[in-house]
């Protein structure tokens, strides 16, 4: 009962972290772009949408990251060009934390402010981040392929006449779907009924988005990246392969019972608490009543 | 209660309070592994049967990468990422705690006045 409750206190915490930090913060920057967006002129609102973005996802990739004490990036592979138009093809492993090590790559690139990720029309209903990708002009499918065919088509053109100075840097998950056991065997048993591979760690991805999207992008990206995504180290329930958001933002030992952190990022530990201290007593004593 | 808060968030993200075993060294890492592969999208063909076959053959790929790296815990000649300069991420942190102190400002605002 004790460990249920220290649990249930500390994932409370966690979520108002990420409630104070991500989405009171998205909230606004949304409610100033919904503003922005009929006033300023598409050029200037395209320049907005690209600097909050990129500000938005540095810091949400520096907490994650910092929170860790042991988190460690690994990248393998080819070189990677900073500010490089791309599509980014990627197995979807975990529930929604595969966007975290995207997100960290991209940093790397300095292209946070072009990164966009083709989702789920439904989620622009999400307070905060939907509201967000919609007015940061992500392509949203409603996974009806005659609509979404020419959607697609229309978008991918939008964004070649864009024009900001960050390169476009364009997320898919082909599988179209997270890893589930129950998704992973219908897979398996798709693979076998049409003699395709049959996956072991992935899914069988869906084709006729990577094909409009790659025919869209010529001209306007010149490189894909052809992207393979692993865990390892993580505690995860049964069932998953990857961590998802609330997770990112915790982190157990081997034996399950410490959180350990420790600062990687360079020197935030202090600054970063005494933030949090100044911003509790700001928003609870000095507000006005 | 705010005073409680904000002490008690520094303490959960404090290691020094919070990490009663720092002599346990079998603390596991916890790690993202990313291996790309660059390509230019003029080389990728234009027949679109090609270009399906051509995925199927990308995830079948990714399959036996996955395979090796359930073995070896890591791709071949993986390099670790250096942590975000401070110049980056200090503007960025700053800039959402100042719009996430707003937000529960004009909140905290309306509803006293509501």
């Amino acid at each position: 009962m004790g460990s249920f409750l220290s649990q249930l206190f500390k994932n409370g915490l966690v979520l108002a972290v990420i409630t104070a930090l991500c989405v009171c913060p998205l909230s606004l920057i949304g409610l100033l772009l919904g503003i922005a967006y009929p006033i300023l002129p598409k050029k200037h609102y395209t320049k907005l949408c690209v600097w909050s973005q990129n500000q938005f996802l540095t810091a949400f990739v520096w907490m994650y990251e910092r929170n860790h004490s042991s988190l460690n990036i690994y990248i393998s592979g080819d070189p990677l060009p900073p500010q490089e138009s791309a599509l980014l093809v990627c197995n979807h492993v975990a529930g929604h934390g595969d966007w975290a090590p995207i997100y960290s790559l991209v940093a790397r690139q300095n292209g946070l402010g072009g990164f966009k990720c083709v989702v789920k029309d439904i989620a622009k209903w999400v307070p905060g981040f939907g509201w967000c990708m919609w007015l940061l002009n992500w392509p949203l499918l409603k996974r009806n392929w005659a609509g979404d065919k020419l959607y697609l088509k229309n978008k991918m053109q939008a964004y070649g006449k864009l024009e900001s100075n960050a390169a476009l840097t364009l997320l898919i998950f082909p599988e179209g779907t997270r890893w589930t056991e129950k998704k992973y065997k219908e897979a398996v048993q798709f693979a076998t009924e049409r003699k395709l591979h049959v996956p072991v760690h992935t899914m069988i991805p869906r084709y006729k988005g990577f094909q409009a999207l790659v025919r869209g992008l010529d001209g306007v990206a010149t490189h894909v990246y052809d992207i393979t995504l692993a865990y390892h180290g993580w505690d995860l329930p049964q069932g998953s392969k990857g961590p998802g958001n609330f997770a990112l933002f915790k982190q157990k030992t081997a034996a399950g019972a410490n959180v350990v952190r420790q600062t990687k990022c360079g020197g935030g530990g202090f600054f970063v608490n005494l933030l949090w201290f100044l911003w509790f007593f700001y928003l609870f004593y000095f507000c006005p009543s | 209660m705010t005073l409680t808060l904000a002490l008690l968030i520094p303490w959960y993200f404090d290691d020094e309070l919070v990490n009663t075993n720092r002599t346990n060294p079998c603390i596991v890492q916890c790690e993202f592994h990313i291996h790309i592969r660059r390509l230019k999208l003029s080389d990728l063909p234009k027949d679109d049967v090609k270009l399906k076959q051509m995925l199927f053959q990308w995830f079948a790929d990714k399959d036996k990468l996955l395979d090796q790296f359930s073995t070896m815990s890591s791709f071949k000649g993986a390099k670790k990422l250096k942590p975000l300069p401070p110049s980056e991420w200090i503007p960025a942190m700053s800039l959402m705690v100042v719009l996430g102190s707003l937000f529960g400002h004009f909140c905290l605002h309306g509803l006293h006045f509501s």
